[in-house]
């Protein structure tokens, strides 16, 4: 078996930043597009932390992973708020529907 | 037992821990409800309605803008009053802390001068808090443990202790009781914690948190228009001194790289020695930086401590309850400026101290003359507060660092008990603050009479001159005249002698400098600063000027005026025949009030005459903390100064025996005047005035506060005022009719364009212009419709386009060589893109990490 | 040859494969309850590369604050948005035909940037994990002021979401 490396980390973390990608244009609720946002700064996080390990060996990675998680909870929170708005003046989660700015 | 450190810092959280209980839990407090008799347990019967109806009752005669009334709300409600419960409590947790203060203050007494800086430096290494380092600024909590805390600590609490003993009595009506003991609770926190504060930054932060705690206590009544605009007045006059500490804590950050107390005089002295620190050299509108420093840190001074430019605030901040009065606006935070001076007085040099000398003259010049046409009784303290503060102020200027705290510990004490006084003298004429209306109160308050008299005598300095046996100001404010004497009149003999003079005391305070290397170094620099000091220190801060003798006439003459009006205002209080037989009749005194003045009245006779071999022996022994190893009070020599009245060595000797004539009868003479101008009540003074057109001048000069506010109103407010009609004018003028004359400007360029080019030829057909028009908006739609296409709206289809034009550029870039290599494609001269890109990332990389593989 | 010299690989690829596994799975779903589980397959994959990275205290974050805090909320966010969350929408075909076609192109060109470059290895990766104090240490001292900025914006986000979900009156 290959020891494992620096590469392997960075192509999972490539296909789960494809696969955020696909969840956030391929869901219509809402919420289904921040499960995608998750999904990308997981992919991101993952980034930082190989990249820091097995370049660096200081954990200044792991700093900023840790900053990045805090704003995904800040920004999950802010989204739900702005979701429940969204959901009682339309009465649905379909973000298809949020067009009203439309040209 | 347990470390003296920790005990301070055990004394500091229990207010914190009371706060906190009170704030969420204070308006819940189960209930010892009082009924209308509840307070009265003493025998006093109050009608229960009478309290309110009194203070209404001189509605005409009584002047909106003095009141110390309370607005209660209509009385439907029971409980009438406050829970006494939330009283309770703060009062047990001040209290708590007044004993873990006394058991520091004993331990404390018990060592050995010696001893305490070994114990003070052993608990600093025990207890020390790294906190965080800030590029090379290192922030460490601990207990700044020495003798000027140690007796600060206590004087704060012990004298909170009480006025929080009186306020139960005083503030027993007010619906909002447990709130006025939540903010005390907060402030005695947060004064305590500026104590202990080792370094400027949390100095700076619990300077903040007074401040706010003065601002809700000044605006407790806050529903009186006065109290609220007195309130925001207060806080606003702050921030400007605040601003001034902020540029000085930058510059001391910036230049210093070190907030903590003794780590900042250390480096800022070791900068002094060496002749090419920026500090020194750079200079601002003529002065060097480590003078702006000096002056920035000062301005937060000016601010709290309500010096000249600033001291607006603390007149109009007697709108607030009189204990509040009598611990935040007299005793304590007042006073906090003084102690950040005294912290920060190695940090000075000699120019600073000069414009700290100038401010504190003018305050205590200035104020002392508006006290003593005041009407007000709490006014009257103020303006004698504000005068008093001016001394420490001077004090500190003139380098009687020792001279200036200890008038601030005697000051507490008897300034605390005078606003007592006045407090039970208000709360007992229900509300009556105008000494207009009172006189002959002698019989029906004896205590508080007999009290304020004493702590009158204190603040004049009253004392047997040359005999040591004086009380109050007596000692205090005398060493800090006689240094102001030695700094304007026998200044250069001092200069001369300093030589051996050094010599002498480097074994007590200067142990750290090499004495006998001294003459080496002198003439090094001194000749790099082109000055002619005489000894290294003054080589190094080459001009410290004498003292201009006005500066020490006038508080000299201000040490005359002091007694008198401070008798004024007790005889027209206390003395003569009542002016206002209804205030006389109802007029009474509570024990639960008296109580704490007949203590702060044996506390201020005490802490000046027998434990003066304590309070004045501890600030002495504080000397020695880094922070007052400035260099002029080397030369001047109070510094070594200890036991015997304010001072030691000959010459200073000399001086108080001098002064002895001077000011030692200042007390009588003041005394004596006032009795003789007020014995009869107002008649005789308002004779004198209206008998010369310029004691009259100089009397409505005075009654208008010579005229500051007053400028402060027109030049600030009336000039925001002023902008603000200018920027409307220009609004109107410029932008207004810039529109307007476009506007015409395309009314007149379209009509002649409408009646020249426009005009139909025949019925049903259109103009030139308008084809024009009309084509460039179908043109304009056209367009509008492509672009608005994808602009649906729908937020997936935005990501799937962002995504899909990344995903190109990235194919695009990735698959480069596999493009280049189809037939009939663009070939670049150098076709190996795919290896620059990987050779561009591993080179970048091969320099991030290339230490790491050296090895 | 230590135990994690073969040891390493098995556990990569099993977390590896639960990451990927639940991201397919959240990608094909219709419904949003089940994409939210398989979410916390994902970030619990994640966290136990985290730990195969050295990276402990990371770890325990995410498990913590995402899949206990995080999830938590868009479970709780899913629940208050929908009257039935069985609804379905599904995307059109031809969106989900391009959506596809992208998601590979982006892949494939990742995956050979990736690949294609020769990544210089530091010397010693580390191969201890970080501590809680090292991590506690940067975090106060030299990243003080993103912290602090950090606690500020929380507070900002905590009154904008309160402020936002209001009942309207």
């Amino acid at each position: 078996m290959t020891s494992i490396g620096l590469q392997h980390y960075l192509l999972l973390a490539a296909a789960l930043f494809c696969l955020g990608i696909l969840t956030m244009t391929l869901k219509r609720n809402a919420i289904g597009i921040l499960i995608g946002v998750e999904l990308i700064l997981n992919a991101a996080n993952l980034n930082l932390v190989a990249f820091t390990r097995y370049r660096t060996g200081a954990i200044d990675g792991q700093i900023v992973a840790v900053f990045i998680i805090l704003l995904a909870a800040a920004e999950a929170a802010i989204a739900i708020a702005i979701f429940m708005n969204f959901y009682n003046s339309l009465a649905t989660i379909d973000v298809d529907r949020a067009d009203q700015l439309q040209g | 037992m347990i470390d003296l450190d920790l005990a301070l810092a055990l004394g500091v959280l229990i207010p914190l821990i009371s706060f906190t209980f009170l704030a969420f839990f204070g308006s819940k407090l189960p209930g010892i409800v009082p009924d209308a008799h509840g307070h009265d347990e003493h025998g006093h019967e109050l009608p229960p309605d009478h309290l309110h109806k009194s203070d209404h009752s001189h509605a005409p005669a009584h002047d909106a803008g003095h009141g110390d009334h309370h607005h209660f709300p209509p009385k439907e409600k029971k409980p009438p009053g406050g829970n006494p419960l939330a009283g309770y409590i703060a009062t047990a947790a001040i209290a708590t802390s007044c004993l873990l203060a006394t058991y520091v203050l004993v331990k404390w007494v018990g060592m050995a001068p010696g001893q305490r800086t070994a114990y003070a430096a052993e608990m600093a290494a025990k207890h020390t808090f790294h906190w965080a380092d800030l590029g090379k600024l290192n922030l460490s909590v601990a207990v700044n443990l020495d003798s000027l805390t140690v007796i600060m600590f206590f004087m704060v609490t012990f004298v909170a202790s009480w006025i929080h003993v009186f306020s139960l009595g005083y503030m027993a009506e007010d619906p909002r009781f447990h709130r006025f003991f939540t903010y005390l609770s907060l402030f005695c926190f947060a004064m305590l914690g500026l104590l202990i504060s080792n370094s400027l930054l949390f100095l700076f932060i619990f300077w903040e948190l007074v401040g706010l705690c003065s601002y809700f206590l000044i605006g407790f009544w806050f529903e009186k228009k006065s109290a609220s605009n007195a309130a925001i007045k207060a806080f606003i006059t702050n921030r400007v001194g605040d601003l001034g500490f902020i540029v000085g804590l930058m510059l001391v950050i910036f230049y210093l790289q070190d907030v903590s107390l003794a780590g900042a005089t250390a480096k800022f002295r070791a900068l002094a020695d060496d002749p090419a620190a920026a500090l020194f050299t750079q200079t601002f509108w003529g002065v060097n930086l480590a003078t702006w420093m000096g002056i920035g840190l000062f301005c937060g001074a000016v601010g709290k401590s309500a010096q000249f430019p600033l001291h607006v605030w603390l007149p109009d901040a007697m709108e607030g309850p009189t204990p509040v009065s009598a611990l935040i606006h007299a005793a304590t935070m007042v006073a906090a400026g003084v102690y950040l001076v005294a912290r920060i007085f190695g940090l000075l040099t000699p120019q600073a101290q000069f414009v700290i000398a100038v401010i504190g003259c003018i305050t205590l010049g200035m104020t002392a003359l508006i006290a003593a046409v005041q009407t007000d009784i709490k006014k009257v303290l103020a303006y004698s507060t504000l005068s008093q503060l001016g001394y420490m102020i001077f004090g500190m200027g003139v380098g009687a660092w020792v001279g200036a705290l200890f008038h601030l510990l005697t000051h507490a004490f008897f300034k605390a008990l005078l606003f007592l006084g006045s407090g039970q003298v208000i709360a007992g004429c229900h509300h009556e603050q105008d000494m207009r209306r009172m006189g002959g109160l002698r019989s029906k308050m004896p205590v508080t009479c007999w009290t304020f008299f004493l702590a009158v005598l204190a603040i004049s300095g009253a004392g047997i001159p040359w005999s040591g046996f004086g009380i109050g100001g007596y000692h205090s404010k005398d060493e800090i005249l006689v240094v102001a004497y030695h700094r304007a009149y026998k200044w250069f003999d001092e200069v001369h002698h300093s030589e051996h003079h050094s010599a002498l005391s480097s074994s007590e305070a200067y142990a750290a400098e090499p004495a006998h290397g001294g003459d080496q170094k002198d003439s090094h620099t001194t000749a790099s600063h082109g000055s002619g000091g005489h000894n290294s220190l003054g080589a190094i801060y080459p001009q410290v000027p004498p003292l201009p003798k006005w500066m020490f006439w006038i508080p000299v003459i201000i040490a005359y005026i002091t007694p008198f009006y401070m008798t004024r205002c007790w005889i027209l209080t206390f003395a003569g025949k009542p002016r206002d037989e209804h205030v006389h009749e109802h007029a009474h005194e509570k024990p639960i009030m008296w109580v704490p003045l007949v203590v702060l009245a044996i506390a201020s006779v005490l802490c000046a005459s027998i434990p003066f071999l304590t309070v004045r022996l501890l600030v002495a022994d504080a000397a020695h903390t880094p922070e007052a190893h400035a260099p002029i009070d080397k030369l001047v020599g109070s510094r070594v100064s200890s036991l015997t009245p304010a001072v030691n060595g000959e010459e200073l000797h000399d001086a108080h025996q001098a002064l002895g004539w001077i000011v030692g009868f200042a007390f009588v003479a003041g005394m004596g005047l006032a009795w003789a101008i007020y014995r009869n009540g107002f008649g005789f003074a308002n004779a004198i005035v209206k008998s010369n057109p310029l004691f009259r001048g100089i009397h409505t000069a005075l009654m208008r506060r010579l005229y500051i506010d007053d400028l402060y109103n027109l030049v600030l407010v009336g000039g925001t005022h002023v902008i603000a009609r200018l920027s409307a004018f220009l609004d109107k003028l410029l932008v207004d009719g810039l529109v307007n004359l476009v506007a015409a400007l395309t009314r007149v360029f379209s009509s002649f364009t409408g009646r020249q080019l426009d005009m139909p030829i025949k019925a049903g057909d259109i103009g030139f212009v308008d084809a024009i028009v009309n084509g460039i908006a179908n043109a304009t739609r056209t367009v509008a419709d492509l672009v608005r296409r994808p602009q649906s709206g729908r937020i997936r289809l935005y990501i799937l386009t962002l995504a899909g034009v990344a995903a190109l550029i990235l194919a695009s870039v990735a698959f480069w060589d596999q493009l280049e290599a189809l037939p009939g494609r663009f070939k670049p001269a150098d076709s190996k893109t795919k290896t620059q890109l990987s050779a561009a990332i591993a080179g970048g990389d091969s320099l991030a990490s290339g230490a790491h593989r050296d090895q | 040859m230590n135990v994690n010299t073969w040891l390493e690989p098995i556990v990569f690829f099993l977390f590896a494969g639960v990451v990927l596994f639940s991201a397919i799975g959240i990608v094909l779903t219709r419904n949003i309850v089940r994409a939210a589980l398989f979410l916390l397959g994902t970030l619990g994959g994640v966290a136990g590369l985290y730990f195969l990275l050295m990276a402990n205290l990371l770890a325990a974050i995410q498990l913590i604050v995402y899949a206990g805090g995080t999830l938590v909320l868009i479970v709780f966010g899913v629940m208050l948005t929908s009257k039935s969350p069985w609804v379905r929408f599904a995307p059109s075909r031809s969106e989900a035909a391009a959506a596809t076609t992208i998601g590979l192109v982006l892949f494939a060109a990742l995956a050979k940037i990736v690949t294609g470059i020769d990544w210089t290895v530091a010397a010693h990766p580390a191969d201890q994990p970080a501590t809680v104090r090292q991590v506690g240490n940067l975090l106060l001292q030299q990243y003080l002021v993103p912290f602090e900025v950090a606690s500020v914006l929380l507070l900002v986000v905590m009154i904008g979401a309160a402020y936002l979900a209001r009942p309207e009156n």
